[in-house]
């Protein structure tokens, strides 16, 4: 599939050499109301130098999950309530604040969905992106300051000298998330956990960020998350993507395998309710199909839940789906799924 | 590592079942402000069955006693019932509270939703509440006082006057933010006349800062009434006030300090029920704070 | 299109002033700087740009509910941007506006029945009768009749669009305006509302003006398309045409630049360089030229008007202008 290998042009598939394996993880939250199972059993592997896509809806877990790898969310009212995040073979989730401060930045970065509020007001984007040099490669400020302007011109903004002293009220939206990219790249990490980097950006801003994210990939051989709820990012950049449901993984599949041929009720569910662009000619609009709804909503995550989590809204469900959750299988070439009843689509 | 659901919720106390007093935990200040406000409200305003003597009543053989059976709290200068003063005198700060209170949030609210709604108006509300406030609210409320005769009435109106700007800032910056709200669009969308979208969307939206701001100015204006009445410029000295009382105390504190004493401890109380109560909803009403667990 | 068109806007414009600075010329953000187009009944129009074109400025402008700087707005052939507000008021039952953000379109301190039934209220429909009319926009809407007492904190993002549509159905316009009616929703409930406007327009034969940054959700809805660029139109036409042809470099740069679920591999992608301008202060001339991939002398200098290129179809750019 050569769709995959450009996309890719790193790791091919079926290469098995993770870089990060996430085991069983469960984070819950504990407040008055009860217990909210955020992320409730989930896995998966990011093979070294790809790039994988982690998809859902609001409230399935996926920024939760991302953020636990960098034990950014605050510990009571979460817990960890099981599970492992392991980095090159080491659980991240038993580090010590000191050791986490190493990683941050350093082997694993982060870039958020809103460049107005993840950039510090009243740094120079310069000092920002120094910052992270400062700390871990214990630049002295001249040598830094040259690698901020460096990674300025890496994101193609234009001047980057000048820019370096500018404060970010004075960049755009789409040159913020650029600053943000230079500033997570700046200490050429492993892995780059991107949420929803391109969400808050205008259409043709944000092909500009998914081609740059793609050139730095290829330069400086990132393994990459990238957390999205769009499908259409997904497919331009990710080579495996995983589903996520509730809480739970529900499907994982190579990119191309998944969109073509999905095989959970809830991945073939939004494919066929998310409308896409026809730009071939002559496509005409009486000939669209109605869009496929998926009645009710995301359930509220408290509680003990019996049987599948899709289960209410599947039009497939039986009545095992109703009583026992159903585990992973593969389906063979990788493509894992979690369902009683997805012999076919 | 891995904990269950069980020996979680064991942790945390999901309290969603037992209301009744998981309210006092979480809203202490709310609930000891409220009792206590309340004890002292019902106290004032059965003084004229529970006080023991006429608060007017002068019996000058027998002035300057200290506290004892007969005079719980001693008597005065002129041979009154501290006591019966003190329980009389809570319904002048109950009724200076309240009154003030609601006085000046009307007309606060009035003015600042006219300022909210027209730039012109604004220009102008807004210069002179800022030259109000630049003038002490005590020295205002005491000139207010020496043109006007002295009357209860009198006296709210001066202590509600200087409170005003604040209100009128208060509900100024609210009603600049409900304004731009889209439940507001829609509703001149759907041809809902003027007078409407502020009385149904606009002012029930911009309750809640102004249910806390009232508890303040209510505590303020106790305190304001004891001072005006302290420095002869409030209550008229015929009507027991804790402020008079203060007043004609300062006199005679080295033979008799029981007359400042006690209607300071009353006012001090009032005035921190008040205060507690105030800071209790603000808490409870503050959606950020509300939801911290 | 037989007879008189649902709605014609004639050059609309609307400009911000800015704070005049001290020795300095009156500035203005011109947010819509002179867009036409018609619209006929049962039909949608979709109106797409990016962030700062002003295309929610456009579409309250064209229900006043931002008044209108210049231009003209007529409904079923009346001139509406003439009346006074007074006179325009019972204009407002044939013009009704969905809006973007369902937490912040209703009313927290109000029930759903009320606020619902508000419009009836406006205009004179009595206690019973409004009861009525309301529990029938709930089935119509798909919400149970007994939520009619809820709030709006009570119900969920797509159940709280689904009111926002039934506020807007109350009294039965002929047209609604939709401003991002389903960007703030999840992509299942996405489909669950489009379904349901669609749905609605078939039913009742109302006409849509559709703002949407979202391309794919234009194309399934829309009849005929404008392309705003900078308070300006710069294509607009029928959609399948425009989707399947477009000419103007803007309108294929952003088609090119949504990222398709079908890519395979290295797709060929038109990236525009810079940024989207701000519109205090526009480029001269065409206001894309900037990013305009072939731009010429021409372009820069003066600014190209909409021209007609056959059967009702037009674009903005001297590429295009025989």
């Amino acid at each position: 599939m050569t769709s995959t290998a450009a996309r890719d042009p790193i790791a091919g598939i079926g290469s098995r050499d993770p870089i990060v394996q996430i085991d069983d993880l469960k984070v819950w939250f504990a407040n008055r109301d009860g217990i909210i199972r955020a992320v409730d059993g989930v896995s998966f592997d990011l093979q070294r130098g790809e790039t994988l896509g982690l998809v859902g809806e609001s409230g399935c877990g996926k920024s939760v999950t991302a953020m636990t790898m960098l034990q950014l969310i605050p510990s009571p009212p979460s817990v960890i309530a099981g599970g492992s995040i392991r980095y090159n073979g080491a659980d991240l989730l038993k580090f010590d604040e000191e050791r986490m401060r190493t990683i941050r930045g350093n082997e694993i970065s982060m870039i958020f969905q809103d460049p107005m509020t993840s950039l510090n007001p009243v740094l120079t984007v310069g000092e920002q992106i120094a910052e992270t040099a400062v700390l871990h490669r214990k630049l002295g400020r001249r040598a830094a300051r040259e690698l901020a302007v460096e990674m300025l011109h890496k994101v193609n903004i234009p001047e980057p000298q000048r820019r370096a002293d500018e404060y970010p009220h004075q960049f755009s939206g789409g040159m913020r998330q650029r600053a943000m990219i230079a500033a997570a790249l700046a200490c050429n990490p492993k892995v780059l956990i991107a949420d929803e980097p391109t969400t808050a950006l205008d259409v043709t801003i944000q092909a500009q960020i998914i081609e740059l994210m793609l050139d730095l990939k290829r330069e400086f051989g990132t393994s990459i998350i990238m957390i999205t709820h769009d499908l259409g990012v997904v497919a331009e950049t990710c080579a495996r993507v995983v589903v996520m449901y509730a809480g739970r993984k529900v499907e994982e599949a190579a990119a191309g395998e998944l969109f073509s041929a999905p095989l959970h009720p809830y991945t073939q569910g939004l494919l066929l309710a998310t409308p896409r662009l026809e730009t071939a000619p002559g496509t005409r609009r009486a000939d669209r199909p109605r869009l496929a709804e998926i009645p009710g909503m995301v359930p509220t995550l408290k509680g003990e839940l019996k049987g599948c989590s899709f289960a209410p809204r599947c039009h497939k469900a039986t009545a095992i789906c109703r009583e026992s959750a159903p585990k992973l299988e593969d389906r063979g070439n990788g493509h894992i799924v979690s369902c009683f009843n997805c012999g076919s689509a | 590592m891995a904990l269950t659901l069980a020996q979680i919720e064991s942790r945390v106390d999901t309290e969603g079942r037992r209301p009744w007093w998981s309210f006092l935990r979480r809203h202490p200040l709310l609930v000891i402000g409220g009792v206590l406000l309340v004890i002292m409200a019902l106290v004032a305003l059965a003084a004229p069955w529970i006080a023991p003597y006429s608060p007017i009543d002068m019996k000058v053989l027998q002035r300057l006693q200290a506290p004892s059976a007969a005079h719980l709290f001693g008597t005065d200068a002129m041979g009154r019932d501290v006591f019966s003063r003190v329980l009389w005198g809570g319904r002048v700060s109950l009724i200076v509270g309240i009154s003030v209170s609601l006085l000046a949030t009307s007309i606060g609210v009035l003015i600042g939703m006219v300022a909210g709604f027209s730039r012109m108006a604004d220009a102008l509300i807004m210069r002179v509440m800022d030259s109000m406030m630049a003038i002490p609210g005590i020295l205002l409320a005491v000139a207010l006082m020496a043109l006007l005769r002295a009357s209860i009435e009198t006296v709210v109106i001066a202590i509600a006057v200087p409170e005003i700007p604040r209100v009128v800032r208060l509900v100024r910056s609210v009603v600049l933010v409900i304004r731009e709200q889209p439940y507001v669009q829609a509703a001149e969308a759907i041809g809902t006349r003027f007078h409407w979208i502020l009385l149904r969307h606009v002012l029930p939206n911009a309750v809640t800062p102004l249910i806390v701001q009232g508890t303040f100015i209510s505590a303020s204006a106790v305190l304001f009434e004891a001072y005006l009445s302290f420095l002869g410029a409030g209550t008229p000295p015929e009507i027991p006030s804790w402020g008079n009382m203060m007043a004609e105390g300062r006199a005679v504190v080295q033979l008799a300090f029981n007359i400042i004493l006690f209607p300071g401890i009353f006012l001090g109380l009032t005035v921190l029920s008040i205060n507690l109560l105030g800071d209790g909803l603000r808490d409870m009403l503050d959606p950020k704070i509300a939801r911290r667990l | 299109m037989a007879g008189t068109p649902l709605l014609e806007v004639r050059d609309l414009k609307k400009y911000f002033p800015l704070k005049r600075e001290l020795l300095r010329e009156r500035m203005e953000v011109r947010a819509v700087d002179g867009i036409s187009f018609t619209l006929g009944h049962g039909e949608t129009i979709g109106i797409v740009g990016e962030s700062g074109c002003g295309k929610s400025t456009a579409a309250k402008t064209i229900m006043r509910l931002i008044e209108p700087t210049a231009g003209q707005v007529l409904l079923d052939g009346v001139d509406v941007t003439a009346l006074s507000r007074a006179q325009f008021r019972p204009y407002r039952k044939r013009v009704q506006i969905v809006f973007q953000d369902p937490y912040a379109s209703l009313n927290p301190r109000m029930s759903a029945g009320a606020i619902i039934g508000e419009p009836l209220r406006n205009f004179g429909v009595g206690a019973a009768e409004r009861t009525a009319r309301v529990e029938k926009l709930f089935d119509r809407v798909g919400l149970h009749r007994d939520s009619m007492r809820k709030y709006a904190h009570e119900f969920s993002g797509g159940q709280r669009q689904r009111l926002g549509i039934a506020r807007a159905l109350a009294l039965e316009p002929g047209l609604i305006v939709c401003d991002e009616p389903v960007s703030a929703l999840d992509v299942s409930i996405q489909a669950q509302i489009i379904n349901l406007l669609i749905d609605l327009q078939k039913e009742l034969g109302i006409s849509y003006v559709l703002v949407a940054h979202d391309l794919a959700v234009v194309q399934h809805i829309s009849d005929r398309v404008a392309v705003m660029y900078l308070g300006r139109l710069v294509e607009t036409g029928d959609g399948d045409r425009l989707f399947g042809q477009p000419l103007h470099p803007y309108t294929r740069a952003l088609l090119s630049a949504v990222p398709k679920t079908t890519s395979t591999g290295e797709r060929r992608r038109i990236v525009l360089k810079g940024d989207v301008p701000s519109p205090v202060s526009p480029p001269s001339g065409c206001h894309f030229h900037p990013r305009c991939p072939d731009a010429t002398e021409r372009c820069r200098q003066q600014a190209p008007e909409l021209r007609d290129v056959g059967e009702n179809y037009w674009v903005a750019c001297w590429l295009h202008a025989t």
